[in-house]
């Protein structure tokens, strides 16, 4: 009596990117129609990707804006989880800084570049801190929130056996935060490279930004284009190949309560 | 003397819940807390292990506490083992000690082969063993039993107790909280029943030091004896049906 799932043949073939396939189809017939200097075609754009990628010049732009968007990301993050596990724990601190947060996510970005610009001047610090500071605030809420939810039975068990502050945080608080912060983590990831792009394009000599800054000041599409699809296959590439793994890793657990079709009981 | 109370009185609030108590529990002997919900057992039980203070009166207890609560909780994003150790990483001892008694504790109580599972992947008996396992290996000078065996089936139920007679140093004192007479007289050395509000204690029932859990029948006569008695009935509030109660008569 195995429930196996139903072969479904169109699924087996494309791995599941039917949705982009077909994207890039309708591209091509939009493509015809049009233009090449308004929609170039997906082949020409991928030519030009392939010429990008062949030129080492153009990794250390990639390097730059993948260290840009990592050290924001990775600083937002512990910021913002440290911020939501203090606000959490305590109800004073909650009433103090619950406003100040709905702030800072009302913050657009752009007004955080202006102002980053004129702090660290133009530089790798003014693209972090742009960066960290669009992370921090959905990073802490969704701290908060997760430990706002979590199983007080579970604090009362460890108490009862003496455990130490760091026993605490580390064995019973953040894994239970990690399935409320994980989303909100994964979400943000693809929001640090957009703030990343988007600083480079409007103050800096390097990155993805900056080339493709070039390229809108040369009107070479082609190049745009190229330049848009590697960012967006970074963004893809950090999601599926970092943080989903990762939070699969994490939460390992969950799975193991679900009977698995075929598997021992 | 493993725990000492006197005169405790606790509150919540406004509300005081324990108007008095005088409870001793000596090292060796298990004693059990009766009451129905509400009753103040909890709140006993928290003041006994630290974790309330008393508004009145004095607790003398060990340090080395160790509890087992009705529900396992157990961390689920840790594997048996790691769960069964989580009393000793409190202690300090480190993680390749830890994990070799722990793996010891299990083997014992017939958990050798899910040492890596996840609780999720265990049974609800299997989860409160390893439970059990997490107060064994800390080695309690008291042990404090939160109902922990009144969601289980009656020989789940026998056969942890009996590890709990078996496993524990002899000079542990118990303290056990349940609104299940049975359970209390499957094991206990003393039956002690909290009944008022604020709640005291009303009757203090020795049974004799049991060396193995008596057997359902046995804990069930005594268990019957204690209900005839008017103070027990009260404590569950029964004296209203007392007087409906129509002997059983074998069915055909």
């Amino acid at each position: 009596m195995s429930a196996r799932p139903p072969w479904r043949p169109l699924h087996a073939l494309t791995g599941g990117s039917v949705g982009v396939l077909l994207a890039v189809a309708a591209w091509e017939m939009a493509a015809c129609a049009l233009n090449p200097l308004i929609l170039p075609p997906p082949r020409a754009v991928l030519a030009e990707l392939m010429s990008l990628l062949a030129d080492p010049a153009n990794w250390t732009s990639i390097a730059a804006t993948l260290q840009r968007t990592l050290l924001g990301f990775l600083a937002g993050a512990g910021v913002g989880l440290a911020c939501g596990l203090a606000v959490g724990a305590s109800l004073a601190l909650d009433k103090l800084i619950d406003p100040l947060t709905t702030l800072l996510m009302a913050m657009p970005p752009i007004a955080w570049v202006v102002l980053a610009l004129i702090w660290f001047g133009i530089g790798n610090s003014a693209a972090v801190f742009t960066v960290a500071v669009a992370v921090v605030p959905i990073v802490a809420v969704a701290a908060r929130a997760g430990l706002v939810a979590r199983d007080r039975a579970l604090d009362q068990m460890a108490a009862l056996f003496g455990a130490g502050p760091l026993v605490r945080l580390l064995e019973v608080r953040l894994p239970q935060i990690v399935t409320h912060v994980a989303p909100a983590a994964i979400t943000e990831l693809a929001v640090a490279m957009k703030v990343a792009v988007m600083i480079e394009l409007l103050a800096l000599a390097d990155g993805l930004g900056a080339a493709l800054a070039r390229a809108r000041v040369n009107l070479d599409s082609a190049t745009a284009f190229a330049w848009i699809a590697l960012v967006l296959a970074l963004v893809l590439g950090l999601d599926r190949g970092l943080l989903r793994p990762l939070h699969a890793r994490l939460e390992r657990w969950r799975a193991a309560g679900i009977p698995s079709p075929g598997g021992a009981a | 003397m493993s725990l000492a109370m006197t005169g405790i009185r606790a509150a919540y609030g406004l509300r005081e819940i324990l108007g008095g108590i005088d409870l001793a529990v000596p090292g060796g002997t298990i004693v059990a807390v009766i009451g129905r919900s509400g009753s103040g057992k909890s709140t006993l039980l928290q003041v006994a292990a630290g974790l309330l203070a008393p508004t009145a009166g004095e607790v003398a207890q060990e340090d080395r506490i160790a509890c087992v609560f009705q529900e396992p909780r157990l961390l689920p994003w840790r594997r048996v083992v790691d769960n069964a150790g989580f009393g000793l990483k409190c202690l300090g001892v480190g993680r390749r000690e830890r994990r070799r008694r722990a793996a010891a504790m299990l083997a014992r109580l017939g958990l050798g082969d899910v040492l890596d599972a996840w609780p999720a992947e265990l049974s609800g008996g299997m989860r409160q063993r390893v439970a059990l396992a997490r107060a064994f290996l800390v080695e309690p000078r008291l042990l404090v039993l939160d109902e922990p065996f009144s969601a289980l089936d009656p020989g789940l139920r026998f056969e942890l107790l009996a590890i709990l007679r078996s496993e524990l140093s002899s000079d542990c004192a118990v303290l056990m909280v349940t609104h299940d007479i049975a359970e209390a007289a499957t094991v206990a050395d003393r039956i002690v029943v909290l009944d008022g509000e604020p709640a005291t204690v009303t009757l203090a029932h020795p049974l004799g030091r049991a060396r193995q859990p008596r057997a359902p029948h046995e804990a069930h006569q005594i268990a019957a004896q204690l209900f005839a008695d008017r103070r027990v009935a009260a404590a569950f509030a029964l004296q209203a049906c007392a007087a409906d109660i129509v002997p059983l008569r074998a069915s055909r």
